[in-house]
């Protein structure tokens, strides 16, 4: 059985309890605005994504069956789910079709010219086709375990690999130009 | 632990070992520890963390949580009267009380020596006596006898 930090509160929160649906906010609102937030690269659209996802919870609360599986990967599997239905219904085209297309996206190397370095990572974050962005944003940002973010994205572990491998290449190649100002910038947060 | 395996570990997941695969973790730090080719290669793979660690990071706009919370699940009845115990609990207790009261009854009535079916015997009797049917509005009441 799988141990769920969130088990109680869900539980509660099914029966109408007030305080543990605000503590279940407090924990996940934030992660899964961040999530939405590197998938679409739109702040709006990501709180929106956020309101659906809790729509969910607040319909699935009162049904939730623990032990399959732990709440907070059931919840990134329907942020990621929610985010990919966006991102279709802007390109107007499937996900399989888009998979390995790359978005051209804004141009990390202006992005850098005219705002801050930031944005120029996120930049480049934003020009990976959508299931690395989607595998990078859980294993990287969301601090997901590779069990966890594959059965959140519904594939092997092995495939969770390779999308990992291909995004990260992808984005060093991209920020070739920038890994010295980012190292010294860490250096400088840590001092 | 064989430094290819360790290489892709890097590639995949990046050089902080909280984020590698628990069941190899052990395993990749001790050849990093021992073999210095594999700590640079760790190193490499932490500076390109860093860089993704720019990346910015929104907080939730104020009124995201007010609105999330606003369309949260309503408590039922028993919830709102009870809001601390669980559904059962008002109903055991009021149960308890009604057998309670009935049981308390019942030894009442063996210590004073009362036959509870004399009472309702009786009482049907002055019922009887003073059975009288009460018009809607106004009017003389009258007995059941009159009805008849």
């Amino acid at each position: 059985m799988v141990e769920d930090p969130d088990a109680g509160l869900v539980a509660l929160t099914g029966q109408g309890d007030a305080e543990a649906a605000s503590r279940l906010v407090a924990r996940h609102l934030p992660r899964m605005t961040a999530l939405a937030r590197r998938m679409l690269g739109d702040s709006a659209e990501a709180e929106d994504v956020a309101q659906d996802v809790f729509l969910k919870v607040w319909t699935q609360a009162k049904r939730w069956k623990p032990g399959a599986a732990k709440f907070e990967t059931w919840l990134h599997r329907v942020a990621i789910n929610a985010c990919y239905d966006r991102l279709r219904k802007k390109k107007g085209v499937p996900l399989d079709e888009t998979d390995e297309r790359a978005d051209p996206g804004p141009d990390p190397e202006q992005a850098l010219g005219n705002v801050q370095l930031s944005q120029a990572v996120d930049a480049a974050l934003q020009t990976l086709p959508e299931r690395q962005r989607a595998a990078i944003t859980l294993c990287h940002y969301q601090g997901l375990g590779n069990i966890e973010a594959a059965a959140a994205l519904e594939i092997s572990v092995e495939a969770l690999e390779s999308l990992l491998s291909r995004g990260r290449r992808a984005l060093k190649e991209k920020l070739r130009h920038l890994s010295g100002a980012g190292a010294s910038g860490s250096r400088t947060a840590q001092a | 632990m064989k430094t290819e395996r360790l290489a892709e570990i890097l590639a995949a997941y990046g050089g902080d070992p909280l984020r590698w695969p628990e069941a190899e973790r052990l395993a990749a730090q001790g050849l990093a520890a021992r073999d210095p080719r594999a700590a640079a290669m760790v190193a490499e793979a932490e500076a390109l963390d860093a860089l993704f660690d720019l990346a910015p990071v929104d907080a939730p706009s104020a009124g995201l949580t007010a609105r999330v919370l606003a369309r949260r699940p309503r408590p039922t009845l028993w919830r709102e009267l009870f809001p601390n115990t669980a559904f059962w609990k008002p109903a055991a207790g009021f149960a308890m009380a009604l057998a309670l009261g009935v049981g308390l009854q019942s030894a009442a009535a063996d210590q004073l020596g009362l036959d509870l079916t004399d009472d309702v015997a009786v009482s049907d009797q002055a019922v009887d006596d003073q059975t009288t049917l009460t018009p809607l509005s106004g009017g003389q009441a009258l007995s059941e006898e009159d009805v008849l």
